[in-house]
């Protein structure tokens, strides 16, 4: 909403979602973007009073998406995957929805980025299938970090999972990639203990495109 | 005490001597309720007076609230489940369709399903051939080993044909039981009323066809339930006829629900006069829960549940875990067929169960640096791959339903006799039938676990399988067992080979006195694409270091035996797949595995 109204003062060529994201509008312009002075001065207002909500929903990768099941790798043993991205400065929350019929799995996470997040964890719910469980510690440390101007949210993750034999640290390469269009997010996930890469296709949520 | 413990037993069918078939024992023992009551579980070939003298050696208290039961619950004789010495020589056969809709051929299979149960009340007359796409696929290749091992021939009738059915077997009923096509659980109230007064279950459109075999309405629910919920309903079920059913067996027959039924468990349970409903387990349904647990804490210690929790209603796991609160074992199949046939019909004098062993006690087997595998197929054999292209390829072992023993001895003959030298049997599931150790209480585990040791004996069998969903299940919580509880395990069975444990994967692990207890380290999902389950185990095997490392897998029904033998041979890793009285073995020579029981902190989930 915020970004349509400001798209009004904008010279043509200079809407899109570099701008709107308000990165650039704050910081460095591309080149020939520049307002008019009249209206420079209502856009920086505008920016200032939106700024919050800007950090936080003008990044395209925030949202509610779910898992579109023929383009991505078989989910077993969940049948659905219902992911929520929210920004906030460099805070980003994830929460995750894992089901199956009635039975389903939440967990939520906030990190931020460019730092090391140590962050709690109940359950290791990615492979149930497999004799591995989050070790006595609980906790994992993810790094994050925005790539590509935002369309891509790089995690880091290391964790020790407990198996049979005993404890084993696990890296987790994982890669949030926005589509050109921005409807689609793909999560590529490579487990340093994994031969093939993990592929989930996600769709904005309907509700929120309308 | 233990006496009478063993007369109660519903465990143990006896063989009678000749004649041929022993006539039902309705009325022989009725005015002498509760010794009937004892008898009536394999007590028929002992005689009255054998059942006095036994009595006798009990104790003054017991006697006297005998004598005080005698004059307060009256229970009406219940069928025997009786095995002839050989099966009988002829028997009717119904193909049945494949329609299970209740606005489609529900109401026929429901009266030939009921007429079987009155039919089969003294002896095996009517099997019914039950549609190609049955979920329990042996009803077929059951036909011909009947035919070849016991030399029974089938007299076939035509598709549902009602008619034909009732001009031979309606002499066995007293009438019908009437259902309201617009209420469907007045269909499951039926089959209860349809054990209890000998009826066969009608609904309006059958009527004229009933009454040209002389069967006419005995009781009508036509109306009667009309804006009722199914606790109103089966409240009323209880009132009138609860006090009638059988302690021994009581259905839960749900599975299907909505516009589908598939009631093949009702002949056993008709046959058996069991009280019949589809009541919730669910907390969400306070009225129907409560309800449930009152029939249930009326039922015998270790007696039956026949059938499957409502798909509509409750989980799994919140109606197993139910069941074994109170010490009973579920044999969980709703659709089922033909028990009230096969229940009826022995071995063959030529046959004993024989298992595939390959280690020899008190001679283990030495582990070599390596990654051991072993595939267990469990979910009831009969509903997976027994017959699919495949079997015997790799070493394979499968969970036989134990109590089949006595409820279904053909199926298991059959089984058995069809092992390729790749097929390896184990008991299960937890104990006689399908139960959480962790559900059922302290004091009722020994009874159950000396049934589940008979058991093992007779049927050759040297491992047990456990699962347990009662904290959780392959998705949520945990599905492990407390120190505590292994140590009970360990104790009921001192001559076991070892124990495994889980359904999915589960992290409960010991070793004791050579006898390993180990779990599940992967779950093949039926839709998992055979490069992910190759990516699976590679990462189990990466995940696990030491080697020898013993990766337990189980193999979800529908997986064929080629699918688990064409990933098992893509590893990057070469593996061996050894049988599980093998695996065991080596796991007993070299623990690479560590301890591991159920902890405090573990996640915890009631299935809801």
């Amino acid at each position: 909403m915020v970004s349509s109204f400001l798209f009004g003062f904008l010279p043509p060529g200079c809407s899109g979602r570099s701008v709107a994201s308000g990165v650039r509008l704050l910081g460095a312009p591309r080149s020939g973007c520049f307002a008019p002075p009249s209206a420079t001065l209502a856009i920086i207002l505008l920016s200032v009073l939106a700024h919050v909500s800007l950090n936080a929903a003008d990044r395209p990768l925030a949202g509610t998406w779910h898992i579109s099941l023929p383009e991505s790798t078989e989910l077993s043993p969940w049948k659905d995957y219902e992911l929520t991205i929210a920004v906030a400065g460099d805070s980003v929350t994830f929460h995750r929805r894992l089901a199956w019929g009635r039975r389903e799995f939440r967990d939520a996470m906030t990190i931020q980025a460019g730092a090391v997040t140590t962050v709690p964890v109940d359950m290791w719910p990615e492979n149930r299938h497999l004799g591995a469980y989050i070790s006595a510690a609980h906790t994992k440390r993810v790094r994050a970090d925005w790539l590509d101007d935002g369309r891509i949210l790089r995690l880091t993750t290391d964790l020790v999972l407990s198996t049979q034999q005993g404890d084993r640290a696990v890296n987790i390469l994982s890669d949030y990639k926005l589509s050109a269009n921005g409807t689609r997010l793909t999560l590529t996930e490579l487990r340093s203990t994994r031969n093939r890469p993990i592929v989930y296709v996600f769709t904005r949520k309907v509700e929120e495109m309308k | 005490m233990n006496t009478h413990l063993s007369l109660n037993d519903p465990h143990t069918p006896r063989r009678c001597a000749p004649p041929l078939f022993i006539k039902g024992n309705r009325g022989s023992l009725a005015e002498i309720p509760s010794m009937k009551r004892g008898a009536r579980q394999g007590g028929e070939c002992r005689s009255l007076s054998q059942d006095l003298s036994l009595s006798l050696n009990l104790s003054l208290a017991p006697i006297l609230a005998l004598g005080f039961a005698l004059l307060v619950s009256p229970l009406p004789a219940q069928p025997v489940i009786t095995q002839a010495t050989r099966a009988p020589a002829t028997a009717t056969l119904i193909p049945l369709s494949e329609n299970w809709r209740m606005d489609g051929d529900v109401p026929v299979h429901a009266l030939l399903i009921s007429l079987q149960g009155l039919a089969n009340r003294d002896q095996p007359r009517v099997y019914l051939e039950y549609p190609q796409n049955w979920q329990w696929e042996i009803v077929h290749p059951l036909i011909g080993f009947l035919e070849k091992r016991h030399g029974m021939t089938f007299d076939r009738l035509g598709l549902d044909d009602a008619d034909a059915a009732l001009g031979r077997f309606a002499r066995y009923a007293k009438g019908v039981v009437v259902w309201d096509k617009a209420v469907r659980s007045s269909l499951i109230v039926a089959f209860t009323i349809a054990g209890v007064e000998d009826l066969v279950v009608v609904n309006e459109d059958q009527l004229a066809l009933a009454a040209r075999h002389g069967l006419k309405p005995v009781v009508d629910l036509r109306g009667r339930f009309a804006g009722q919920s199914d606790e109103q309903i089966y409240q009323w079920a209880y009132d009138h006829y609860w006090a009638r059913c059988s302690r021994d067996y009581y259905v839960v027959l749900g599975g299907h629900a909505g516009a589908e039924m598939q009631p093949g468990i009702a002949d056993f349970g008709i046959r058996q006069r069991a009280f019949f409903s589809d009541l919730s387990a669910n907390p969400k349904h306070p009225g129907e829960l409560a309800l449930l647990k009152k029939i249930l804490s009326q039922q015998n210690t270790a007696s039956i549940v026949l059938g499957w929790h409502s798909y509509g209603k409750d989980t799994e796991g919140q109606h197993t875990t139910l069941v074994g609160n109170y010490g009973l074992i579920m044999e969980g199949l709703h659709n089922l067929p033909n028990i009230s046939f096969t229940s009826q019909i022995p071995l063959t004098p030529d046959f004993r169960f024989t298992n595939n062993h390959h280690v020899t006690p008190g001679r283990p087997l030495k582990a070599e640096p390596k990654v051991y595998v072993c595939a267990v197929a469990t979910d009831s054999m009969g509903i997976g791959t027994w017959t699919k292209p495949g079997r015997g390829r790799i070493p394979y072992t499968w969970q036989v339903l134990m109590d089949w023993a006595w409820m279904n001895p053909p199926a298991l003959q059959y089984f058995y006799e069809d092992k390729s030298p790749n097929d390896y049997f184990i008991g299960g599931l937890s104990g006689p039938g399908y139960m959480y150790p962790k559900a059922i209480p302290p004091d009722k585990f020994p009874g159950l676990m000396q049934i589940a040791r008979r058991l093992m004996a007779k049927l050759d069998l040297r491992v047990l399988e456990i699962m347990d969903y009662s904290e959780g299940n392959r998705h949520v919580g945990n599905t492990d067992l407390p120190k505590e509880l292994v140590d009970r395990y360990y104790e009921q069975f001192p001559d076991i080979l070892g124990f495994i444990n889980g359904y999915g994967s589960a992290r409960t692990f010991d070793l004791r006195d050579g006898k390993p207890f180990l779990s599940y380290d992967y779950y093949l999902d039926v839709n998992r694409t055979i490069p992910e389950a190759i990516a699976d185990l590679d990462e189990l095997i990466q995940l696990n270091p030491k080697r020898p490392y013993f990766l337990l897998m189980h193999v979800r029904e529908s997986n064929t035996i080629e699918k688990v033998s064409d990933i098992l041979g893509h590893l990057t890793e070469s593996v061996e797949v050894v049988p599980l009285d093998v695996f065991l073995s080596l796991a007993a020579d070299a623990k690479t595995y560590r301890t591991y029981h159920r902890q405090p902190t573990d996640p915890v989930d009631h299935n809801p």
